[in-house]
């Protein structure tokens, strides 16, 4: 029987090497084969998450390269999910997406650590997911913008009605607000205060309002035509609320 | 009455306010980024500390509560015109009532957000095993703490049983651990753990020839046949092991200052003498000490509210997207 750790090594090189060819695959248009590759890289993401999950004793979302992984695998999930509803490019592009995700952690030295007694509580990875998922459906959204940021320039009357987009942006916000209440409890049960001026929390209040006031777009038609360059500027405040906070600042919630 | 109410309830002055909002926080967050001794970790929720002086530095904050104040108002005007539209056309339709509730738990929020940022409290504390007073909730001391290690040695919970006597005189056993804080007065007060230890506060020693244990606490003079021990304190010494100070009082006046290293690997320097006997470091005497966390938070009814309505907010827009699916 391999050591855990070359099972979680093994596992990892092979999720991120099948969704490599994955994004290969959906370039050259390449539907079923993508599928099925996308399949496998979602099995060797069970057994890296199945058995960190075990070596830890505890749901595995608790560090850099779990919380990376966990990004990658949901974004591939919401694209696959939306592929009939989105064009081939823009799956492929989503795909590669995920590929960066999940081979940053490659970056990182991975020790893998027993949680934090914070960390302990069912809270928290009900809290992770949701906040990840919703980060995946506003990458799509973002990304279903940048691929209609040509047309939006040529004023196509047509680009005004998102429907797509909206049910986006929809989603995430839900999966975001329940995200947000099981943080909001799990903040006061753990520190006493559901929300603090932390770098973290203030990004994520942030991406609530906005993508909350996002959704208001479709009911303000002279507002409507700027729903392009927002969901794009919405993937920049992802970013900075993902990595910016979880680097960059001086924030408790730091990787 | 309903002109104005559309008037400051305009969707387009809402988006607007959103987003200043939105710019504000951002610029708030690089701000306290930027300052970490002004706004350091944990810091303080409470409003008064930004008006406690006023400084340029919170200038943020300031116009935070400025654009943030419109926004509500927005808001508010803007429910107020759903509901009496609604009312008016006796029709509501699901999504237009989740959103409502969304709306209205984002108002209730914020109120309680603002509610507990200019009457909420909070402080820090140690707690032992003597009763302490703690504000508006009674007296409390620490019958026992239990720290739970990882295989690895690292902390994995820490659980302390509290012993807390009421004003009235109820007395009430209560259990804390990380994620597990004691609530009174329907949530409103809460006490947290933020650390638990067993800490030295005195040390037994044994007299060598029978083994008869003395218990000694710092200042409290302690009868031996002719005289009295008292242990001054214990300090870490420059080679880095703990060390008792004793102080030997005879009865004839004199006084004799003693040092006990507190590690039983210095066997040498381990044993006083006193009275011609031969005395020996057996253990500390330890306490157990909570740090906490005492919170007052005024508004919590007012965030289950809105909590509760934001449930039925998503609940309500999930059933509509089935639906329509």
């Amino acid at each position: 029987m391999p050591a855990p750790e070359t099972i979680i090594f093994t596992a990892l090189l092979l999720a991120v090497a099948l969704l490599a060819l994955g994004v290969v695959l959906a370039f050259a248009g390449r539907h079923r084969a993508t599928d099925v590759t996308l399949a496998l890289f979602l099995l060797s993401s069970t057994v890296f998450f199945l058995t960190r999950a075990w070596i830890k004793d505890f749901f595995p979302f608790t560090d850099k390269v779990e919380s990376f992984m966990t990004l990658a695998v949901l974004i591939v999930l919401c694209a696959r999910y939306y592929r009939s509803r989105i064009a081939g490019r823009e799956f492929a592009t989503l795909l590669l997406l995920a590929l960066v995700t999940a081979a940053t952690i490659f970056v990182f030295q991975d020790r893998i650590r027993y949680p934090t007694a914070y960390l302990l509580t069912l809270w928290y990875p009900l809290h992770i997911p949701l906040s990840f998922a919703a980060y995946a459906f506003w990458l799509i959204a973002g990304v279903n913008a940048l691929f209609s940021l040509r047309a939006w320039r040529g004023r196509d009357p047509s680009l005004q009605e998102r429907p797509l987009m909206t049910e986006l942006n929809r989603n995430g916000f839900l999966c975001f607000t329940v995200a947000m209440l099981f943080g909001g409890i799990w903040g006061y049960l753990a520190w006493g205060a559901y929300f603090m001026w932390d770098p973290k929390l203030v990004w994520s209040a942030i991406l609530w309002l906005y993508y909350g006031n996002l959704l208001h777009l479709d009911g303000l038609p002279a507002l409507r035509r700027w729903n392009i360059p927002l969901y794009i500027l919405g993937v920049l405040l992802i970013l900075i609320t993902f990595i910016g906070t979880g680097f960059f600042t001086r924030s408790i919630h730091k990787f | 009455m309903l002109k104005l109410i559309c008037i400051l309830g305009n969707r387009y002055a809402g988006f607007v306010l959103g987003m200043a909002v939105i710019l504000n926080l951002a610029i708030g967050s690089l701000v306290m980024d930027r300052y970490p001794k002004t706004y350091p970790p944990f810091f303080p929720n409470n409003l008064g500390f930004f008006f406690d002086p006023v400084q340029a530095k919170h200038a943020w904050l300031y116009a935070l509560l400025v654009t943030f104040s419109l926004f509500t108002v927005n808001l508010i005007a803007c429910i107020t015109e759903t509901v009496v539209r609604m009312i008016q056309a006796r029709d509501a339709r699901l999504k237009q009532l989740a959103a409502l509730l969304f709306h209205l738990a984002l108002a209730l929020i914020l109120i309680a957000h603002l509610y507990d940022g200019v009457y909420g409290s909070e402080y820090r504390a140690a707690l032992d095993d003597q009763p302490q007073d703690i504000q508006d909730i009674g007296a409390i001391r620490v019958e026992s703490l239990q720290n739970h290690q990882h295989p690895d040695g690292s902390l994995k919970e820490t659980e302390v049983a509290l012993l807390i006597r009421h004003d009235d005189g109820r007395e009430l056993r209560e259990r804390i651990a990380y994620n597990e804080p004691t609530l009174f007065d329907g949530g409103r007060r809460q006490i947290i753990i933020q650390q638990g230890e067993h800490r030295p506060k005195g040390l037994i020693i044994t007299r060598v020839a029978d083994g008869a244990p003395l218990n000694l606490l710092p200042h409290e003079p302690h009868r031996i046949e002719s005289g009295h021990l008292v242990l001054r304190e214990v300090s870490m010494h420059k080679m880095g092991m703990p060390v008792a100070d004793l102080l030997w009082l005879r009865k004839d006046g004199s006084r004799q200052q003693l040092f006990m290293v507190l590690n039983e690997r210095a066997s040498r320097h381990t044993e006083v003498e006193l009275a011609g006997e031969r005395y020996r470091y057996k253990a500390p005497l330890t306490t157990p000490v909570a740090f906490v966390l005492v919170r007052y938070n005024p508004a919590i009814p007012l965030v289950l509210a809105g909590l509760l309505l934001t449930s039925l907010g998503t609940i309500l827009l999930i059933v509509w997207q089935r639906r329509r699916a």
